[in-house]
């Protein structure tokens, strides 16, 4: 088990020149768990992330990486990895001497180059220089240089990006295996259903401000629960379930979507009425609109 | 410290680069070499006999002191064109030491462009010379010249570092580097000397007593060997303080 360090965002704000791009903004990473940091396109996720990693200085408050800016690290490599988007290589660097010349200016053996070149699943390239690199192998080597001094919390900047499904499932196992083993991951995104699978705990931000933390199953509660159902006698189901108005939705002809019941509760009501029923399903939390929902809930205007 | 160094040294030699602007440093003063040579002796210029003409010929490389420059220069502004600066701000967050140890790489690498450059004037001036049959007494003042051009070529990369400190735009700090060098300095050096000698090109002439020496009052060449360290240290140390600890975005 690997001891993780606890990743700390505290009433920071960062503006660049008039631009505001997170305001007053407080959360916090634990270790063992993989924590979604989600927001649409421009919501300060980036800035936030690389104040972490000290490459931006707050306006105000303090991000700090077990209770110390990056910067007054003493092992920085040790306490943190980061994935950023968009940092460079040298086109005409293989791989494997990027992520040598990184081990020697951090005091890693070169031994642990292959293996995290291993680890990331870049052994068969590892020699190829990194200019005629796909966006997922960028990504890969990405993640071997911030993996290589195993690191005790680990900050990943959009790290799906340019992965194959493939590759963004053996993400997802990779995360989860490194939070498993008492590290601390906190990964951005743009999209919920990228990261609901990995991710315990979610963070949502919205033009640099928190609109919600919380676990992720608190989450997916708030979703509204809904059953599907087709019958040829659809009018008479729905006299028979005894519900109308806002919680009876009409989607075609002999279909109705049913709020505030269970499939189960639905198909006893229709047997015991003796209509027929073609089709009857529960329709599962779409993580997408959860999402939506919270950021188009904090755009609305205060009275 | 150590070990920052020898990773920028990895740097240096897992690429090309540097390599190329060596060649161009050689091919440069080569041709300022077999030119002034020559051209010595014919249509009012001064024959190879003049000890102020040869001084010029051995100094050839000054001519060149622009590709060092640049090498510094490009020692640190690669890493923002390349976007690997954020990395080397990872491992290192105190930016002060990232700095100090592209001082030290450049400071290596120019006393290697100095010492190869000497070498390469040798082998270029001493054939040219004999056949010219000019007799050389070397030990004297071509001595005191070829040195000072190592010393100009080791303080030149570490005066580029410090300006790339200072202007992260590669484009825009090479540009600096070779009109500063070119015209700037030399404008200066002519116009104003009293100003000039403490200018990078008039502490240049103060120690290889090359180009441009007629006529004007050099520093002694240890005076011009610390004009050089000083604008060398002030620019990466204005650089540090206000460049290098922007936001890397």
């Amino acid at each position: 088990m690997t001891s993780g360090a606890v990743l700390a965002v505290d009433r920071v704000s960062k503006s660049f020149g008039d631009v505001s791009a997170v305001e007053d903004l407080t959360f916090h990473a634990d270790p063992g768990s993989v924590t979604g940091f989600l927001g649409p396109n421009g919501a300060g996720k980036t800035t936030t992330l690389r104040m972490l990693a000290g490459l931006v200085r707050p306006s105000a408050g303090r991000a700090t990486v077990g209770g110390v800016t990056y910067d007054r690290l003493t092992d920085p490599m040790r306490a943190v990895g980061c994935v950023l988007d968009d940092t460079g290589f040298v086109g005409g660097r293989t791989a494997r001497n990027h992520l040598r010349v990184v081990a020697t200016a951090a005091g890693i053996h070169h031994d642990r180059v292959d293996e995290v070149v291993e680890l990331v699943g870049l052994s068969d390239s590892a020699d190829r220089k990194a200019r005629g690199f796909s966006l997922g192998m960028r990504q890969r080597l990405h993640l071997a240089t911030a993996l290589l001094a195993d690191p005790r919390a680990l900050v990943l900047d959009e790290p799906a990006n340019g992965l194959d499904p493939e590759g963004i499932a053996w993400l997802r196992n990779l995360l989860r295996w490194l939070a498993d083993d008492g590290r601390t991951v906190l990964v951005s995104s743009h999209l919920l259903g990228e990261i609901a699978q990995v991710a315990d705990h979610v963070v949502v931000l919205n033009r640099g401000r928190l609109v919600r933390s919380a676990p992720l199953t608190e989450l997916l509660q708030v979703q509204r629960r809904t059953v599907v159902v087709r019958s040829p006698r659809s009018d008479d189901l729905a006299v028979a379930l005894g519900v109308a108005g806002p919680h009876l939705q009409r989607l075609g002809a002999d279909t109705l979507e049913v709020e505030g019941v269970t499939a189960a509760q639905v198909g006893e009501v229709a047997l015991r009425a003796g209509i027929a029923v073609h089709e009857l399903r529960d329709v599962q939390p779409d993580l997408e609109q959860v999402f939506l929902g919270l950021i188009t809930d904090d755009e609305r205007p205060v009275p | 410290m150590i070990r920052l160094v020898r990773a920028e040294f990895g740097k240096l030699t897992t690429t090309r680069w540097m390599w190329w602007l060596l060649v161009g440093y050689l091919a440069y003063a080569g041709f300022n070499m077999v030119l002034l040579i020559l051209l010595a002796g014919q249509q009012g210029v001064p024959p190879l006999t003049d000890p102020d003409e040869l001084r010029t010929v051995l100094a050839s490389t000054i001519s060149a002191v622009v590709f060092p420059l640049v090498v510094g220069v490009v020692l640190l502004t690669t890493e923002y064109r390349n976007r690997t600066i954020a990395t080397s701000f990872l491992v290192t967050p105190r930016r002060g030491r990232v700095v100090t140890a592209k001082v030290v790489v450049g400071f290596v690498v120019g006393l290697l462009f100095g010492v190869v450059g000497v070498a390469f004037t040798l082998a270029v001036t001493a054939p040219l010379l004999a056949y010219k049959d000019v007799s050389v007494h070397w030990a004297g003042d071509p001595l005191d010249i070829l040195g000072g051009c190592v010393v100009v070529a080791t303080l030149y990369t570490v005066l580029g570092v410090g300006l790339g400190a200072l202007i992260r735009n590669q484009v825009a700090a090479v540009l600096v580097a070779v009109l500063g060098s070119l015209l700037v300095d030399s404008l200066v050096a002519q116009f104003l000397p009293e100003v000039g000698r403490y200018w990078p090109a008039g502490a240049a002439g103060s120690l290889t007593q090359g180009i441009p020496s007629r006529g004007v009052d050099f520093l002694p060449p240890w005076g011009g060997a610390l004009v050089l360290i000083g604008w060398a240290v002030t620019l990466a140390v204005v650089g540090t303080f206000t460049t290098v600890r922007r936001d890397v975005t």
